[in-house]
């Protein structure tokens, strides 16, 4: 069985209540919006594979 | 007459007694009173501290006193550095009613030390987050090339204000590309420094881990000169022989035909064929995009629950979907980051600069703003950035070369190089200005000056 996939709404109400993050009804659409875009950048990011063995980036010390 | 002229040019003036420097910044605020209505600019005039700082400039050549190397240079700034006694808005109403700074941010004090005087406040978008120049609450800066079309951001007054000519030197700040993009489209030169290598004391912060101050000039000895300043170091040797190669894979895609053929000259001359590319390109790209958005929304989540309504709606919705992404996004771009440094820094094994475009066009209509991408037109808010996103993530030094005698109105060019060292850059973009590629696009004003 799969489950149906959040609508966007759905997704943004869930994480906003989940932060105890009252949002606006004026910012509600904006942030729809702009969760979809941060949405497909994060699915790029997701699927490249990296080695357990790469740390996330900090200071910069080239 | 000091509309156009150098900042080195006007502290030889001032230091050879040729002018005052009270002569020069009561030019400077007559000419920024009279033409940056058109342009917006500025959003504050420091006019009797700056006058009474050229004074003292007067008095000490008077008393013959040495003149430190910027005496009575003036100088602007992105409206988010720390200028002691005045609030910092960062663009916004948000931070209207928070204190004034207690002391100047590191690099204008620098800056200070050489003898430069802090003229204006410049303006930005809001809390840097974005690449128009479009405020809600303090307007949007026009292009001096052409005042319906953007002078793109954030960094946009900044940008603007060097290119009509109104103060020769500007600081801005570069996270994804808001020093890179305005220079780009106003025809000035910029320079985002390596990451870390400018301090970012009183600037205020928009995502940690790519932030980077820098700054505008129309001359390139002036980014050189001010940068050495800013950094604290003496002047490095350029280097006399460097390896360079042109991006490409994303980096020739989308380009206008303008600008492609100017790139196709500045190769020509470098006797470059072929190029080279960068691996994961788009995904570099949203990796920049997401520790933006999240380090963006983190940083504001306190006030966005208290007082929402005071932001730009733009920025508003932008910071509060970034504040809720799940940290497991985050920290999955930051393990990319480190990942795509590796690839880059392998790369200037090969090579010291590597030349790629700073925006894909001339600078979109106000009206219309929309650009080509993939042969689509697009929002041109969200895609002025294609070119410089992917490079901010691993936080290599980037000079912003503005070209000349592309038949268009302003393109730029980035040249990239190794951490640290920004002498190559320095070193590449000299030989491009001298064959005539490279150099301040003048204004019909300036030409007829």
């Amino acid at each position: 069985m799969t489950t149906p996939p959040f609508s966007d709404e759905v997704l943004v109400a869930a994480r906003a209540q989940a932060m105890d993050l009252d949002l606006p009804p004026a910012c509600i659409a904006g942030v729809i919006v702009n969760t979809r875009l941060l949405q497909n950048y994060a699915a790029l990011v997701r699927d490249f594979p990296l080695p357990d063995t790469c740390e996330p980036a900090g200071d910069y010390t080239p | 007459m000091t509309r156009f002229a150098s900042a080195l040019g006007i502290a030889q003036d001032i230091r050879t007694g040729k002018r005052s420097a009270a002569s020069v910044m009561q030019s400077v605020l007559a000419t920024i009173n009279q033409h940056d209505a058109a342009i917006h600019s500025v959003t504050h005039l420091f006019a009797q501290q700056a006058m009474e700082q050229a004074q003292a400039v007067d008095a000490l050549l008077a008393r013959k006193k040495p003149l430190p190397p910027l005496a009575g240079v003036p100088f602007g700034v992105k409206d988010l550095f720390d200028i002691q006694g005045h609030v910092t808005t960062a663009g916004s109403i948000v931070l209207r009613n928070t204190p004034p700074a207690t002391q100047d941010a590191t690099i204008v004090a620098r800056l200070r030390a050489a003898g430069a005087i802090a003229v204006a406040t410049l303006n930005m978008d809001e809390f840097a987050y974005g690449f128009a120049t479009d405020n809600a609450h303090y307007g949007i800066t026009r292009n001096p090339h052409d005042t319906s079309r953007m002078a793109g951001g954030s960094s946009g007054g900044s940008a603007a204000a060097v290119a009509a000519g109104f103060l020769p030197l500007t600081l801005g700040t570069d996270t994804n590309g808001s020093i890179r993009v305005p220079a780009s489209l106003c025809g000035v030169w910029g320079l985002k420094p390596t990451f870390g290598r400018l301090p970012r004391e009183g600037a205020y912060p928009f995502s940690a881990s790519l932030d980077v101050v820098g700054h505008f000039a129309g001359t390139l000895d002036d980014l050189m000169a001010a940068f050495y300043i800013m950094a604290d170091t003496p002047a490095e040797p350029e280097p006399q022989t460097l390896r360079a190669a042109c991006l490409g894979g994303w980096f020739a895609q989308n380009l206008s035909p303008a600008l492609a053929a100017a790139i196709g000259r500045v190769c020509q001359h470098l006797g470059l064929s072929g190029s080279v590319e960068l691996p994961q390109i788009p995904t570099a790209r949203a990796a920049s995009f997401l520790i933006t958005a999240a380090e963006g929304g983190t940083l504001h989540l306190p006030r966005l629950r208290a007082a929402a309504e005071e932001y730009d709606p733009a920025t508003r919705d932008r910071l509060l979907a970034g504040a809720m992404l799940p940290s497991s996004t985050y920290v999955q771009a930051q393990r990319f980051r480190r990942w795509f440094r590796r690839q880059v820094h392998a790369m200037f094994e090969e090579v010291d600069v590597l030349i790629a475009p700073a925006v894909m066009c001339e600078a979109p209509r106000l009206d219309d703003p929309t650009i080509m991408v993939d042969g689509k037109p697009a929002s041109a808010r969200a895609n002025l950035g294609l070119y410089t996103q992917p490079i901010s993530l691993p936080g290599l030094p980037v000079l912003c070369l503005p070209l000349r005698n592309t038949g268009t109105l302003p393109l730029g060019l980035q040249l990239v190089a190794a951490p640290g060292r920004e002498a190559a850059l320095f070193s590449l973009a000299r030989k491009l200005e001298q064959a005539g590629l490279a150099g301040r696009c003048p204004l019909e004003a300036q030409q007829a000056a």
